[in-house]
Protein backbone atom coordinates (compact mmCIF):
# COMPACT_ATOMS: atom_id res chain seq x y z
CA UNK A 1 0.00 0.00 0.00
CA UNK A 2 1.47 3.39 -0.73
CA UNK A 3 1.38 6.71 1.30
CA UNK A 4 -1.09 8.08 -0.19
CA UNK A 5 -3.73 5.67 0.17
CA UNK A 6 -2.65 5.37 3.68
CA UNK A 7 -3.03 8.78 4.25
CA UNK A 8 -6.26 8.89 2.66
CA UNK A 9 -9.55 8.91 4.87
CA UNK A 10 -11.17 5.77 4.89
CA UNK A 11 -13.94 4.97 2.04
CA UNK A 12 -15.62 2.42 4.73
CA UNK A 13 -15.61 3.12 8.48
CA UNK A 14 -17.53 1.26 11.16
CA UNK A 15 -17.27 2.51 14.89
CA UNK A 16 -18.42 0.16 17.93
CA UNK A 17 -20.64 -2.30 16.23
CA UNK A 18 -22.37 -4.18 18.25
CA UNK A 19 -24.97 -6.81 17.42
CA UNK A 20 -26.31 -10.13 19.66
CA UNK A 21 -28.59 -12.60 18.38
CA UNK A 22 -30.86 -13.86 21.37
CA UNK A 23 -28.64 -14.01 24.23
CA UNK A 24 -25.59 -14.84 21.97
CA UNK A 25 -23.24 -11.55 20.66
CA UNK A 26 -22.41 -12.03 17.29
CA UNK A 27 -20.11 -8.59 17.24
CA UNK A 28 -18.91 -7.48 20.69
CA UNK A 29 -17.62 -3.82 19.55
CA UNK A 30 -16.11 -3.63 16.31
CA UNK A 31 -13.86 -0.75 14.88
CA UNK A 32 -13.20 -1.32 10.87
CA UNK A 33 -11.96 0.90 8.10
CA UNK A 34 -11.49 0.14 4.82
CA UNK A 35 -9.11 2.58 2.43
CA UNK A 36 -9.25 3.31 -1.16
CA UNK A 37 -7.47 0.83 -3.28
CA UNK A 38 -6.90 -1.39 -0.67
CA UNK A 39 -7.87 -5.61 0.21
CA UNK A 40 -8.61 -5.28 4.03
CA UNK A 41 -9.05 -9.34 4.82
CA UNK A 42 -11.32 -10.08 7.71
CA UNK A 43 -10.25 -13.83 9.00
CA UNK A 44 -10.97 -15.76 11.94
CA UNK A 45 -12.89 -18.74 12.88
CA UNK A 46 -16.04 -19.93 12.22
CA UNK A 47 -18.74 -18.02 14.52
CA UNK A 48 -16.06 -14.87 15.01
CA UNK A 49 -18.57 -12.55 13.20
CA UNK A 50 -17.13 -11.94 10.26
CA UNK A 51 -20.66 -12.54 8.24
CA UNK A 52 -22.27 -10.79 11.05
CA UNK A 53 -19.62 -7.72 10.07
CA UNK A 54 -20.38 -8.15 6.36
CA UNK A 55 -23.95 -7.80 6.89
CA UNK A 56 -23.74 -5.12 9.06
CA UNK A 57 -21.71 -2.99 6.45
CA UNK A 58 -24.25 -3.38 3.25
CA UNK A 59 -27.11 -2.88 6.11
CA UNK A 60 -28.63 -6.35 5.94
CA UNK A 61 -28.50 -6.70 9.58
CA UNK A 62 -29.23 -4.02 11.96
CA UNK A 63 -26.43 -3.01 14.03
CA UNK A 64 -27.51 -2.87 18.15
CA UNK A 65 -25.10 0.27 18.53
CA UNK A 66 -22.18 1.84 16.41
CA UNK A 67 -22.14 3.42 12.72
CA UNK A 68 -20.77 2.91 9.44
CA UNK A 69 -19.58 5.29 7.54
CA UNK A 70 -19.94 5.05 3.72
CA UNK A 71 -17.59 7.72 1.53
CA UNK A 72 -17.43 9.89 5.00
CA UNK A 73 -21.52 9.75 4.77
CA UNK A 74 -23.11 8.00 7.56
CA UNK A 75 -25.14 5.35 6.50
CA UNK A 76 -25.82 3.35 9.21
CA UNK A 77 -30.14 4.07 8.86
CA UNK A 78 -29.48 4.04 5.13
CA UNK A 79 -31.35 1.09 3.29
CA UNK A 80 -29.56 -1.85 1.45
CA UNK A 81 -30.11 -0.16 -2.06
CA UNK A 82 -29.61 3.55 -0.88
CA UNK A 83 -26.36 2.15 0.32
CA UNK A 84 -25.68 -0.18 -3.33
CA UNK A 85 -26.59 3.23 -4.93
CA UNK A 86 -23.70 5.00 -3.36
CA UNK A 87 -21.01 2.11 -4.38
CA UNK A 88 -21.49 -0.23 -1.67
CA UNK A 89 -22.14 -4.11 -3.43
CA UNK A 90 -21.40 -7.60 -1.58
CA UNK A 91 -20.91 -11.29 -2.62
CA UNK A 92 -21.90 -13.89 -0.72
CA UNK A 93 -21.18 -17.30 1.00
CA UNK A 94 -23.52 -19.33 0.40
CA UNK A 95 -24.47 -19.00 -3.88
CA UNK A 96 -27.42 -16.72 -4.01
CA UNK A 97 -28.08 -16.07 -7.66
CA UNK A 98 -31.77 -15.43 -9.90
CA UNK A 99 -32.69 -18.98 -10.42
CA UNK A 100 -35.22 -19.16 -13.60
CA UNK A 101 -33.24 -16.26 -15.76
CA UNK A 102 -30.56 -16.68 -17.75
CA UNK A 103 -26.74 -15.71 -16.68
CA UNK A 104 -27.10 -12.40 -18.77
CA UNK A 105 -30.23 -11.45 -16.71
CA UNK A 106 -28.67 -12.48 -13.59
CA UNK A 107 -26.11 -9.15 -14.47
CA UNK A 108 -28.84 -6.88 -15.74
CA UNK A 109 -30.77 -6.74 -12.80
CA UNK A 110 -28.22 -4.47 -11.34
CA UNK A 111 -27.02 -2.76 -14.24
CA UNK A 112 -30.57 -1.28 -14.51
CA UNK A 113 -30.73 -0.20 -11.20
CA UNK A 114 -27.05 1.31 -11.31
CA UNK A 115 -28.72 3.28 -14.50
CA UNK A 116 -31.94 3.77 -12.58
CA UNK A 117 -34.72 2.17 -15.37
CA UNK A 118 -35.56 -0.29 -13.45
CA UNK A 119 -38.82 0.88 -12.91
CA UNK A 120 -39.57 1.40 -16.49
CA UNK A 121 -43.27 -0.34 -17.09
CA UNK A 122 -43.82 -0.04 -20.64
CA UNK A 123 -40.83 -0.87 -22.23
CA UNK A 124 -39.36 -4.26 -22.59
CA UNK A 125 -36.66 -5.35 -20.66
CA UNK A 126 -34.41 -6.14 -23.55
CA UNK A 127 -30.42 -6.68 -22.93
CA UNK A 128 -29.03 -5.49 -26.07
CA UNK A 129 -27.40 -2.34 -27.08
CA UNK A 130 -25.52 -0.46 -24.36
CA UNK A 131 -26.85 -2.60 -21.66
CA UNK A 132 -26.03 -5.53 -22.93
CA UNK A 133 -22.31 -4.94 -24.07
CA UNK A 134 -21.94 -3.78 -20.42
CA UNK A 135 -23.58 -6.95 -19.28
CA UNK A 136 -21.05 -9.23 -21.67
CA UNK A 137 -18.00 -7.26 -20.72
CA UNK A 138 -19.02 -8.22 -16.92
CA UNK A 139 -19.15 -11.75 -18.09
CA UNK A 140 -16.46 -12.07 -20.54
CA UNK A 141 -14.43 -10.61 -17.10
CA UNK A 142 -15.94 -13.36 -15.01
CA UNK A 143 -15.31 -15.63 -17.44
CA UNK A 144 -18.78 -16.57 -18.17
CA UNK A 145 -19.12 -15.25 -21.41
CA UNK A 146 -20.27 -18.93 -23.11
CA UNK A 147 -22.98 -19.11 -20.19
CA UNK A 148 -24.85 -15.93 -20.82
CA UNK A 149 -27.86 -17.55 -22.22
CA UNK A 150 -27.99 -20.40 -19.42
CA UNK A 151 -30.19 -20.93 -16.73
CA UNK A 152 -28.41 -19.63 -13.73
CA UNK A 153 -29.81 -22.72 -11.91
CA UNK A 154 -28.30 -25.07 -13.88
CA UNK A 155 -24.71 -23.30 -13.10
CA UNK A 156 -22.10 -25.73 -11.73
CA UNK A 157 -20.84 -24.81 -7.98
CA UNK A 158 -17.74 -22.95 -10.05
CA UNK A 159 -19.65 -20.92 -12.15
CA UNK A 160 -22.27 -19.84 -9.65
CA UNK A 161 -19.37 -18.34 -7.70
CA UNK A 162 -18.23 -16.72 -10.84
CA UNK A 163 -21.57 -15.33 -11.40
CA UNK A 164 -21.49 -14.29 -7.79
CA UNK A 165 -18.48 -12.02 -8.43
CA UNK A 166 -20.27 -10.76 -11.58
CA UNK A 167 -23.40 -9.83 -10.44
CA UNK A 168 -21.69 -7.76 -7.19
CA UNK A 169 -20.00 -6.03 -10.14
CA UNK A 170 -22.83 -4.89 -12.35
CA UNK A 171 -23.80 -2.64 -9.86
CA UNK A 172 -20.47 -0.59 -10.62
CA UNK A 173 -19.55 -0.53 -7.30
CA UNK A 174 -16.42 1.19 -5.33
CA UNK A 175 -16.61 -0.81 -2.27
CA UNK A 176 -16.97 -4.44 -2.75
CA UNK A 177 -17.41 -7.17 0.25
CA UNK A 178 -16.41 -10.49 -0.69
CA UNK A 179 -17.99 -13.07 1.30
CA UNK A 180 -15.93 -16.02 1.49
CA UNK A 181 -15.47 -16.30 -2.91
CA UNK A 182 -13.35 -18.96 -2.41
CA UNK A 183 -15.92 -21.20 -0.82
CA UNK A 184 -15.94 -25.04 -2.37
CA UNK A 185 -13.74 -24.38 -5.01
CA UNK A 186 -11.21 -26.66 -6.45
CA UNK A 187 -7.53 -25.92 -6.52
CA UNK A 188 -7.41 -24.49 -10.10
CA UNK A 189 -11.07 -22.67 -9.59
CA UNK A 190 -9.59 -21.07 -6.58
CA UNK A 191 -6.45 -19.69 -8.30
CA UNK A 192 -8.47 -18.61 -10.83
CA UNK A 193 -10.97 -16.69 -8.06
CA UNK A 194 -7.74 -14.90 -6.98
CA UNK A 195 -6.47 -13.80 -10.24
CA UNK A 196 -10.31 -12.27 -10.86
CA UNK A 197 -9.87 -10.56 -7.23
CA UNK A 198 -6.90 -9.04 -8.40
CA UNK A 199 -7.90 -8.00 -11.48
CA UNK A 200 -11.26 -6.21 -9.67
CA UNK A 201 -9.00 -4.65 -7.01
CA UNK A 202 -7.38 -1.08 -7.23
CA UNK A 203 -10.23 0.88 -8.42
CA UNK A 204 -12.33 -1.04 -6.10
CA UNK A 205 -11.74 -1.47 -2.22
CA UNK A 206 -12.31 -4.76 -1.24
CA UNK A 207 -13.06 -6.50 2.14
CA UNK A 208 -12.60 -10.34 2.13
CA UNK A 209 -13.93 -12.60 4.37
CA UNK A 210 -12.11 -15.63 3.52
CA UNK A 211 -10.29 -18.98 4.84
CA UNK A 212 -8.45 -20.09 2.45
CA UNK A 213 -5.28 -18.27 4.08
CA UNK A 214 -2.59 -18.49 0.71
CA UNK A 215 -5.82 -16.37 -1.15
CA UNK A 216 -5.78 -14.14 2.16
CA UNK A 217 -1.78 -13.53 2.20
CA UNK A 218 -1.82 -13.40 -1.79
CA UNK A 219 -4.49 -10.14 -1.74
CA UNK A 220 -4.85 -8.59 1.31
CA UNK A 221 -2.94 -5.26 2.44
CA UNK A 222 -4.17 -5.68 5.74
CA UNK A 223 -6.23 -8.24 8.02
CA UNK A 224 -8.05 -7.81 10.60
CA UNK A 225 -8.68 -11.23 13.13
CA UNK A 226 -11.99 -11.65 14.40
CA UNK A 227 -12.71 -14.19 17.21
CA UNK A 228 -15.66 -14.02 19.31
CA UNK A 229 -17.02 -10.97 18.09
CA UNK A 230 -13.79 -9.03 18.48
CA UNK A 231 -11.08 -7.79 16.87
CA UNK A 232 -8.04 -9.29 18.28
CA UNK A 233 -5.19 -8.10 15.90
CA UNK A 234 -5.20 -6.12 12.70
CA UNK A 235 -2.07 -5.19 10.42
CA UNK A 236 -0.12 -5.62 7.72
CA UNK A 237 -0.30 -9.55 6.77
CA UNK A 238 3.25 -10.54 8.02
CA UNK A 239 2.87 -8.80 11.06
CA UNK A 240 -0.67 -10.78 11.44
CA UNK A 241 1.35 -13.76 10.60
CA UNK A 242 3.51 -13.66 13.46
CA UNK A 243 0.93 -12.46 15.89
CA UNK A 244 0.82 -14.75 19.39
CA UNK A 245 -2.64 -14.30 19.88
CA UNK A 246 -3.56 -14.66 16.52
CA UNK A 247 -1.98 -18.01 16.35
CA UNK A 248 -3.18 -19.29 19.35
CA UNK A 249 -6.53 -18.28 18.09
CA UNK A 250 -6.84 -19.18 15.43
CA UNK A 251 -3.87 -20.30 12.54
CA UNK A 252 -2.81 -22.62 15.10
CA UNK A 253 0.71 -22.70 17.01
CA UNK A 254 2.80 -24.26 14.34
CA UNK A 255 1.40 -22.12 11.97
CA UNK B 1 -44.33 -18.88 -23.81
CA UNK B 2 -45.19 -22.87 -25.53
CA UNK B 3 -47.45 -23.11 -28.44
CA UNK B 4 -50.16 -25.23 -26.47
CA UNK B 5 -50.26 -22.41 -24.20
CA UNK B 6 -50.68 -20.35 -26.75
CA UNK B 7 -53.24 -22.72 -29.00
CA UNK B 8 -55.53 -23.11 -25.97
CA UNK B 9 -55.55 -18.96 -25.18
CA UNK B 10 -56.12 -18.71 -28.93
CA UNK B 11 -59.16 -21.54 -28.86
CA UNK B 12 -60.60 -19.69 -26.03
CA UNK B 13 -60.92 -16.44 -27.73
CA UNK B 14 -62.22 -17.83 -30.64
CA UNK B 15 -64.79 -19.63 -28.86
CA UNK B 16 -66.16 -16.09 -27.05
CA UNK B 17 -66.09 -14.12 -30.05
CA UNK B 18 -67.95 -16.73 -32.01
CA UNK B 19 -70.36 -17.05 -28.83
CA UNK B 20 -71.38 -13.56 -29.77
CA UNK B 21 -73.29 -14.14 -33.15
CA UNK B 22 -73.97 -17.81 -32.34
CA UNK B 23 -75.97 -16.36 -29.71
CA UNK B 24 -77.67 -14.24 -31.22
CA UNK B 25 -78.33 -15.99 -33.93
CA UNK B 26 -79.80 -19.46 -32.04
CA UNK B 27 -80.98 -17.28 -29.43
CA UNK B 28 -79.07 -18.68 -26.32
CA UNK B 29 -78.30 -15.26 -24.29
CA UNK B 30 -77.35 -17.76 -21.19
CA UNK B 31 -74.16 -18.58 -23.53
CA UNK B 32 -73.36 -14.89 -23.81
CA UNK B 33 -73.75 -14.25 -19.74
CA UNK B 34 -71.87 -17.58 -19.07
CA UNK B 35 -68.61 -16.06 -20.54
CA UNK B 36 -69.17 -12.75 -19.73
CA UNK B 37 -69.17 -13.70 -16.34
CA UNK B 38 -65.68 -15.90 -17.01
CA UNK B 39 -64.05 -13.00 -18.85
CA UNK B 40 -64.93 -10.48 -16.05
CA UNK B 41 -63.96 -13.20 -13.48
CA UNK B 42 -60.28 -13.72 -15.95
CA UNK B 43 -59.94 -10.03 -15.90
CA UNK B 44 -59.50 -10.06 -12.25
CA UNK B 45 -57.51 -12.95 -11.97
CA UNK B 46 -54.95 -11.12 -13.96
CA UNK B 47 -54.88 -8.32 -12.04
CA UNK B 48 -54.51 -10.67 -8.93
CA UNK B 49 -51.81 -12.84 -11.21
CA UNK B 50 -49.54 -9.66 -11.27
CA UNK B 51 -49.08 -10.04 -7.17
CA UNK B 52 -49.84 -13.56 -6.47
CA UNK B 53 -47.87 -14.99 -9.59
CA UNK B 54 -45.46 -13.14 -10.49
CA UNK B 55 -44.38 -11.17 -7.45
CA UNK B 56 -45.06 -14.19 -5.30
CA UNK B 57 -46.82 -12.58 -2.47
CA UNK B 58 -50.06 -14.89 -1.06
CA UNK B 59 -52.21 -12.01 -1.41
CA UNK B 60 -55.80 -13.09 -0.43
CA UNK B 61 -57.95 -9.98 -0.37
CA UNK B 62 -58.21 -8.72 -4.02
CA UNK B 63 -62.02 -9.33 -4.13
CA UNK B 64 -62.34 -5.93 -1.60
CA UNK B 65 -61.01 -4.24 -4.54
CA UNK B 66 -63.23 -5.74 -7.10
CA UNK B 67 -66.03 -4.52 -5.05
CA UNK B 68 -64.57 -0.90 -5.00
CA UNK B 69 -65.12 -1.16 -8.28
CA UNK B 70 -68.95 -2.29 -8.33
CA UNK B 71 -69.52 0.26 -5.59
CA UNK B 72 -68.29 3.23 -7.65
CA UNK B 73 -70.64 1.80 -9.83
CA UNK B 74 -73.58 1.19 -7.40
CA UNK B 75 -73.23 4.69 -5.50
CA UNK B 76 -72.57 6.92 -8.72
CA UNK B 77 -75.94 5.36 -9.87
CA UNK B 78 -78.11 5.86 -6.58
CA UNK B 79 -76.46 9.88 -5.70
CA UNK B 80 -77.69 10.95 -9.07
CA UNK B 81 -80.93 8.88 -10.35
CA UNK B 82 -81.20 11.12 -13.66
CA UNK B 83 -77.87 9.29 -14.39
CA UNK B 84 -75.81 12.28 -14.35
CA UNK B 85 -72.94 10.33 -12.76
CA UNK B 86 -73.44 6.67 -14.64
CA UNK B 87 -70.97 8.17 -17.88
CA UNK B 88 -68.32 5.33 -17.78
CA UNK B 89 -65.49 7.87 -19.07
CA UNK B 90 -66.10 9.10 -15.15
CA UNK B 91 -66.32 4.93 -13.87
CA UNK B 92 -64.22 3.52 -15.27
CA UNK B 93 -60.89 5.73 -14.20
CA UNK B 94 -62.46 6.69 -10.73
CA UNK B 95 -62.88 2.74 -10.30
CA UNK B 96 -59.71 1.91 -11.21
CA UNK B 97 -57.83 5.31 -8.80
CA UNK B 98 -59.94 4.28 -6.39
CA UNK B 99 -59.18 0.48 -5.81
CA UNK B 100 -55.48 1.48 -6.68
CA UNK B 101 -54.80 4.02 -3.94
CA UNK B 102 -56.55 1.33 -1.65
CA UNK B 103 -54.60 -1.75 -2.87
CA UNK B 104 -51.23 0.78 -2.70
CA UNK B 105 -51.99 1.45 0.90
CA UNK B 106 -52.95 -1.91 1.84
CA UNK B 107 -50.17 -3.56 0.22
CA UNK B 108 -47.58 -0.77 2.19
CA UNK B 109 -49.02 -1.86 5.18
CA UNK B 110 -49.36 -6.06 4.51
CA UNK B 111 -45.49 -5.68 2.98
CA UNK B 112 -44.68 -4.73 5.94
CA UNK B 113 -44.52 -8.46 6.95
CA UNK B 114 -44.01 -11.83 5.30
CA UNK B 115 -45.64 -15.58 4.54
CA UNK B 116 -48.65 -16.62 6.46
CA UNK B 117 -48.59 -13.18 8.24
CA UNK B 118 -48.91 -11.17 5.12
CA UNK B 119 -51.73 -13.69 4.17
CA UNK B 120 -53.74 -13.03 7.36
CA UNK B 121 -53.55 -9.50 6.74
CA UNK B 122 -54.18 -8.74 3.30
CA UNK B 123 -57.20 -11.25 4.14
CA UNK B 124 -58.16 -9.13 7.29
CA UNK B 125 -57.67 -5.52 5.24
CA UNK B 126 -60.41 -7.48 2.60
CA UNK B 127 -62.91 -8.07 5.72
CA UNK B 128 -62.25 -4.93 6.94
CA UNK B 129 -63.54 -3.71 3.47
CA UNK B 130 -66.44 -5.83 3.35
CA UNK B 131 -67.86 -5.32 6.88
CA UNK B 132 -67.41 -1.57 5.83
CA UNK B 133 -69.18 -2.17 2.59
CA UNK B 134 -72.35 -3.94 4.83
CA UNK B 135 -72.29 -0.87 7.42
CA UNK B 136 -73.56 1.02 4.36
CA UNK B 137 -77.09 0.87 5.09
CA UNK B 138 -77.70 3.81 2.10
CA UNK B 139 -76.28 1.58 -0.37
CA UNK B 140 -78.21 -1.39 0.72
CA UNK B 141 -76.32 -2.80 3.79
CA UNK B 142 -76.18 -6.78 3.61
CA UNK B 143 -78.99 -7.10 1.12
CA UNK B 144 -77.04 -4.88 -1.27
CA UNK B 145 -79.45 -3.00 -3.98
CA UNK B 146 -80.62 -2.82 -7.53
CA UNK B 147 -78.25 -0.80 -9.35
CA UNK B 148 -80.94 1.95 -11.54
CA UNK B 149 -78.18 3.48 -13.62
CA UNK B 150 -75.93 0.87 -16.06
CA UNK B 151 -72.49 2.38 -17.07
CA UNK B 152 -72.61 4.22 -19.89
CA UNK B 153 -70.24 5.85 -22.60
CA UNK B 154 -72.53 7.89 -24.09
CA UNK B 155 -75.89 6.20 -25.39
CA UNK B 156 -73.51 2.80 -25.06
CA UNK B 157 -74.66 1.07 -22.28
CA UNK B 158 -72.81 -1.60 -20.47
CA UNK B 159 -76.21 -3.27 -19.32
CA UNK B 160 -75.86 -7.05 -20.23
CA UNK B 161 -76.34 -7.59 -23.79
CA UNK B 162 -74.25 -8.04 -26.79
CA UNK B 163 -72.59 -4.59 -26.67
CA UNK B 164 -71.53 -5.15 -23.26
CA UNK B 165 -70.28 -8.74 -23.68
CA UNK B 166 -68.37 -7.78 -26.59
CA UNK B 167 -66.70 -4.56 -24.52
CA UNK B 168 -66.45 -7.10 -21.97
CA UNK B 169 -64.18 -8.75 -24.36
CA UNK B 170 -62.42 -5.94 -25.62
CA UNK B 171 -61.13 -5.27 -21.74
CA UNK B 172 -59.89 -8.67 -21.58
CA UNK B 173 -57.74 -8.41 -24.16
CA UNK B 174 -56.39 -4.97 -23.46
CA UNK B 175 -55.76 -5.93 -20.01
CA UNK B 176 -54.15 -9.52 -20.74
CA UNK B 177 -51.92 -6.94 -23.63
CA UNK B 178 -50.82 -4.69 -20.39
CA UNK B 179 -49.90 -7.84 -18.65
CA UNK B 180 -47.76 -8.98 -21.32
CA UNK B 181 -46.03 -5.34 -21.54
CA UNK B 182 -45.48 -5.28 -18.18
CA UNK B 183 -44.73 -8.16 -16.73
CA UNK B 184 -42.09 -8.24 -19.45
CA UNK B 185 -40.83 -4.66 -18.15
CA UNK B 186 -37.83 -3.81 -16.48
CA UNK B 187 -40.17 -3.30 -13.79
CA UNK B 188 -41.93 -6.83 -14.29
CA UNK B 189 -38.56 -8.19 -14.32
CA UNK B 190 -37.61 -6.81 -11.23
CA UNK B 191 -41.11 -7.98 -9.58
CA UNK B 192 -40.07 -11.88 -10.82
CA UNK B 193 -36.15 -11.45 -9.94
CA UNK B 194 -37.36 -9.99 -6.33
CA UNK B 195 -39.97 -13.54 -5.87
CA UNK B 196 -36.72 -15.48 -7.40
CA UNK B 197 -34.01 -14.14 -4.69
CA UNK B 198 -35.67 -11.19 -2.66
CA UNK B 199 -31.95 -10.37 -0.49
CA UNK B 200 -30.00 -10.55 -3.84
CA UNK B 201 -32.61 -7.96 -5.34
CA UNK B 202 -31.63 -5.32 -2.61
CA UNK B 203 -28.64 -6.15 -3.05
CA UNK B 204 -28.16 -5.11 -6.72
CA UNK B 205 -29.61 -1.58 -5.59
CA UNK B 206 -33.25 -1.94 -5.73
CA UNK B 207 -35.65 -0.66 -3.51
CA UNK B 208 -38.09 -3.83 -3.76
CA UNK B 209 -40.74 -2.65 -1.30
CA UNK B 210 -41.62 0.02 -3.82
CA UNK B 211 -41.89 -1.99 -6.68
CA UNK B 212 -44.52 -3.87 -4.47
CA UNK B 213 -46.43 -1.24 -3.49
CA UNK B 214 -46.23 -0.37 -7.51
CA UNK B 215 -47.40 -3.75 -8.35
CA UNK B 216 -50.30 -3.62 -5.41
CA UNK B 217 -51.65 -0.29 -6.55
CA UNK B 218 -51.96 -1.64 -10.43
CA UNK B 219 -53.06 -4.84 -9.66
CA UNK B 220 -55.98 -3.09 -7.71
CA UNK B 221 -57.14 -0.91 -10.54
CA UNK B 222 -57.19 -3.71 -12.77
CA UNK B 223 -59.37 -5.62 -10.39
CA UNK B 224 -61.78 -2.46 -9.73
CA UNK B 225 -62.14 -2.23 -13.69
CA UNK B 226 -63.37 -5.45 -12.97
CA UNK B 227 -65.58 -4.79 -10.30
CA UNK B 228 -67.30 -1.64 -13.05
CA UNK B 229 -67.91 -4.49 -15.05
CA UNK B 230 -69.11 -6.93 -12.51
CA UNK B 231 -71.87 -4.25 -11.17
CA UNK B 232 -73.11 -3.63 -14.86
CA UNK B 233 -73.47 -7.32 -15.23
CA UNK B 234 -74.96 -8.02 -12.59
CA UNK B 235 -76.93 -4.94 -12.22
CA UNK B 236 -76.98 -5.51 -8.74
CA UNK B 237 -74.60 -3.63 -6.22
CA UNK B 238 -73.46 -6.34 -3.19
CA UNK B 239 -70.88 -6.60 -0.94
CA UNK B 240 -70.29 -10.20 -1.72
CA UNK B 241 -67.26 -9.50 -4.10
CA UNK B 242 -65.86 -8.49 -0.71
CA UNK B 243 -66.18 -11.08 1.02
CA UNK B 244 -62.87 -13.54 1.67
CA UNK B 245 -64.74 -16.12 -0.82
CA UNK B 246 -64.32 -14.25 -3.44
CA UNK B 247 -60.52 -13.06 -3.02
CA UNK B 248 -60.24 -16.51 -2.31
CA UNK B 249 -61.78 -17.79 -5.49
CA UNK B 250 -59.42 -15.32 -7.29
CA UNK B 251 -56.77 -16.76 -6.22
CA UNK B 252 -57.81 -20.36 -6.79
CA UNK B 253 -58.31 -19.27 -10.67
CA UNK B 254 -54.64 -17.62 -10.33
CA UNK B 255 -53.40 -20.75 -9.15
CA UNK B 256 -55.54 -23.12 -10.99
CA UNK B 257 -54.85 -21.68 -14.68
CA UNK B 258 -51.14 -20.96 -13.64
CA UNK B 259 -49.40 -18.71 -11.49
CA UNK B 260 -47.10 -16.03 -13.00
CA UNK B 261 -47.71 -16.86 -16.49
CA UNK B 262 -50.11 -14.44 -18.83
CA UNK B 263 -52.68 -16.54 -19.53
CA UNK B 264 -53.18 -18.61 -16.29
CA UNK B 265 -55.75 -16.83 -15.25
CA UNK B 266 -57.98 -17.06 -18.19
CA UNK B 267 -57.68 -20.44 -17.95
CA UNK B 268 -58.04 -20.52 -14.54
CA UNK B 269 -60.95 -18.20 -14.73
CA UNK B 270 -62.70 -20.49 -17.47
CA UNK B 271 -62.40 -23.90 -15.50
CA UNK B 272 -63.80 -22.24 -12.46
CA UNK B 273 -66.91 -21.39 -14.59
CA UNK B 274 -67.35 -24.06 -16.78
CA UNK B 275 -66.51 -26.36 -14.68
CA UNK B 276 -69.21 -24.49 -12.32
CA UNK B 277 -71.32 -24.78 -14.86
CA UNK B 278 -71.17 -28.28 -15.73
CA UNK B 279 -70.77 -29.95 -12.40
CA UNK B 280 -73.52 -28.29 -10.82
CA UNK B 281 -75.70 -29.23 -13.54
CA UNK B 282 -74.78 -32.67 -13.74
CA UNK B 283 -74.96 -33.13 -9.73
CA UNK B 284 -78.52 -31.51 -9.08
CA UNK B 285 -80.16 -35.28 -8.92
CA UNK B 286 -78.34 -36.15 -6.03
CA UNK B 287 -78.72 -32.32 -4.86
CA UNK B 288 -75.00 -32.22 -4.23
CA UNK B 289 -72.90 -28.57 -4.18
CA UNK B 290 -70.17 -28.12 -7.23
CA UNK B 291 -67.04 -27.98 -4.64
CA UNK B 292 -67.67 -31.74 -3.61
CA UNK B 293 -66.14 -32.74 -6.78
CA UNK B 294 -64.07 -29.08 -7.41
CA UNK B 295 -62.54 -29.36 -4.18
CA UNK B 296 -60.88 -32.95 -4.41
CA UNK B 297 -60.37 -31.45 -8.75
CA UNK B 298 -57.98 -28.47 -6.97
CA UNK B 299 -56.13 -30.42 -4.48
CA UNK B 300 -54.96 -32.97 -7.42
CA UNK B 301 -54.06 -30.26 -9.76
CA UNK B 302 -51.93 -28.71 -6.63
CA UNK B 303 -50.29 -31.81 -5.85
CA UNK B 304 -49.70 -33.58 -9.40
CA UNK B 305 -49.25 -30.30 -11.57
CA UNK B 306 -47.89 -26.93 -8.89
CA UNK B 307 -47.46 -25.24 -12.48
CA UNK B 308 -51.40 -25.52 -12.95
CA UNK B 309 -53.00 -25.73 -16.78
CA UNK B 310 -50.19 -23.23 -18.09
CA UNK B 311 -47.85 -25.42 -16.82
CA UNK B 312 -49.57 -28.71 -17.94
CA UNK B 313 -49.16 -27.29 -21.18
CA UNK B 314 -45.42 -26.96 -21.18
CA UNK B 315 -43.11 -25.55 -18.92
CA UNK B 316 -42.91 -21.74 -18.36
CA UNK B 317 -40.12 -19.62 -19.16
CA UNK B 318 -38.84 -16.37 -17.97
CA UNK B 319 -37.71 -13.95 -20.44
Amino acid sequence: MDKAAALAEPLLTARGLKKSFGGVVANASIDFDLRPREVHAVIGPNGGGKTTLLGQLMGEILPDAGSVRLGGIDVTAMSVPERVMRGLARSYQVTSVFPGFTVLENVAFGLRARRRISSRLWRSASTGGELGEAAAAILRRVGLSGRSGVDAAVLSHGEHRQLEIAIALSTSPKVLLLDEPLAGLGVDEGRRMVELIADIRGPVAIVLVEHDMEAVFALADRVTVLVDGAAIASGAPDSIRDDRLVKAAYLGEDA
Amino acid sequence: MNRGVLLLAAALFVLMVAAAPAALLLGMPYLLSLFQKLAILAIAAAGLNLVLGYAGLPAFGHGAFVGIGSYTVGILAAEAADGALASAWLQFPLAALVAGLAAALIGAISLRTRGVAFLMITLAFGQMLYFGAVALERYGGDDGMIIVRASAFGDFTLARGFGSYVFTLAVLAVVLLLMYRVTRSPFGFVLRGAAANERRMLAVGVAVPSYRVGAFALSGAICGVAGVLWANYTAFLSPAPLAWTWSVQLAVMVLLGGAGTLFGPLFGAAAFVLLEEVLTGALQPWRLDWHIVFGPLLLLVVLAAPGGIAGLLGRPQHG
